[in-house]
């Protein structure tokens, strides 16, 4: 595989093969980011073809990515979701499992399973954008705080404190 | 030196996320145990949540074939650009001189009320495009890459203070206005960087008034309507990737 300085190098002189490699690799990562927060197979998958071609128009134009292509990218995904949540007038969205498979056979189980994973959910959708960015970054994308900190736009002590209160609000409502 | 819970959480996150062992990792801070406990398990509850994430409809294929076919468009855009942007240039150069004559009739006209009017103006406002026209015609006039440094930050303050005073009211701020604050920034941070000699005192300059203005947009979020909170988070985001940009330009 191509080192990535030299693929994002091509991929500014819209190089397609550098370009096709850099989907492949970011892509399915943008798109689960993206699904986390939507909540819907079909916009997450339009708002990450959306993505890319955000990214290919500035690629050219912006200086950001050059500190890191992979948080600008995580950036541009999450103004997306945000214009979505406009548009749609809501970002409480909760349209659970309906894709899942759970894997168990069990009638019981699996109901079981689904109804924590709604009550997680609905739980979630109850907390500040802001709180469930810093969640999904922190535990779905599993980045670490500074990563998450470049991606917000803000420094590691307000990531960790931010990421304090989302878990003591989350908990709260859980316990609720 | 004593370290704060969010810290300590941190650490044990870290430790947990690893090693997927709690009580280790509340071992080590008794003293935190009661309240980190639940909270790590909450954390280790949302990790096997955030895990199941469905395959998408189209596999991701009709994205990355919408990807190719804009490259190829971009592409052919591109290939004209010697001719495209000579002709631009003269386009922008008669419509820098028209605005000029504008101006200076309006100048004339009206003694400098309009535009001083216009100065105040917001987005919404009918002053507004001759306040924005006014400000490319002085970037355009500015002599020296100290100047237009200065200027282009000059100008995204005012965009600054734009989004806040507009997000403060509740008020929806248009995507142009947040564009035109980041392609001011770029042009400060394209400018400074090429300065040769004088690009790290620039440099240094950009860092330190986006640093500025990056407190002034913390301290606006804790008023401003949750509604339009993220137009302040989405202007910080933009000075705050142009603040490490200028710090990395100036370690190289």
């Amino acid at each position: 595989m191509a080192d990535e300085n030299d693929l994002l190098k091509r991929a500014q002189a819209y190089d397609r093969e550098a370009l096709a490699e850099l989907y492949d690799k970011y892509a399915p990562l943008i798109y689960a980011y993206l699904y986390r927060r939507v909540s819907d197979v079909q916009v997450a998958e339009d708002l990450t073809s959306d993505v890319f071609v955000r990214m290919l128009r500035a690629i050219r134009t912006e200086w950001f990515w050059h500190t890191s292509f992979r948080a600008w990218l995580y950036r541009i995904a999450h103004n997306l979701a945000v214009d979505h949540f406009r548009r749609s007038g809501s970002s409480k969205e909760v349209r659970l499992g309906e894709y899942l498979s759970d894997g168990l056979n069990d009638p019981e189980d699996v109901l079981e399973r689904k109804l924590e994973r709604e009550r997680l959910h609905a739980a979630i959708a109850r907390l500040t954008p802001e709180q469930q960015q810093v969640l999904s970054l922190r535990f779905g994308e599993r980045l670490t705080a500074r990563e998450v900190a470049e991606i917000m736009g803000k420094s590691v002590g307000a990531v960790e404190a931010l990421q304090h209160r989302a878990l003591v609000a989350l908990r709260r409502i859980l316990k609720d | 030196m004593s370290r704060s819970i969010e810290q300590v959480l941190e650490q044990c996150l870290d430790e947990v996320t690893r090693t997927g062992d709690i009580e280790t990792a509340l071992r080590r801070h008794p003293q935190y145990a009661e309240e980190l406990g639940p909270l790590l398990e909450a954390a280790i509850a949302l990790r096997q949540h955030y895990a199941e994430v469905p395959l998408p409809p189209r596999r991701l294929a009709a994205g990355r074939a919408r990807m190719l076919v804009e490259a190829v468009h971009q592409d052919s855009q591109d290939v004209q650009t010697p001719i495209h942007r000579q002709s631009r240039r003269l386009v922008l150069a008669v419509q820098v001189i028209g605005v000029l004559l504008l101006i200076i009739t309006t100048l004339a006209v009206a003694s400098g009320g309009v535009v001083s009017a216009a100065n105040e103006s917001l987005p919404s406002d009918v002053l507004y495009p001759v306040k924005l026209s006014v400000e490319e015609v002085q970037l355009a006039l500015a002599p020296t890459p100290g100047s237009q440094v200065d200027m282009a930050l000059r100008f995204a303050a005012i965009r600054s203070a734009e989004v806040r005073s507009m997000a403060q009211s509740g008020l929806p701020v248009p995507d142009t206005t947040l564009e035109r604050l980041e392609w001011y920034l770029q042009y400060a941070l394209n400018r400074a960087s090429t300065a040769q000699d004088q690009a790290d005192t620039l440099l240094l300059l950009v860092a330190k008034q986006t640093d500025a203005e990056m407190w002034l947009l913390d301290q606006a979020e804790e008023t401003t309507p949750p509604w339009t909170r993220f137009r302040i988070q989405q202007a910080r985001q933009i000075y705050h990737q142009v603040y490490d940009a200028a710090l990395e330009e100036i370690d190289r």
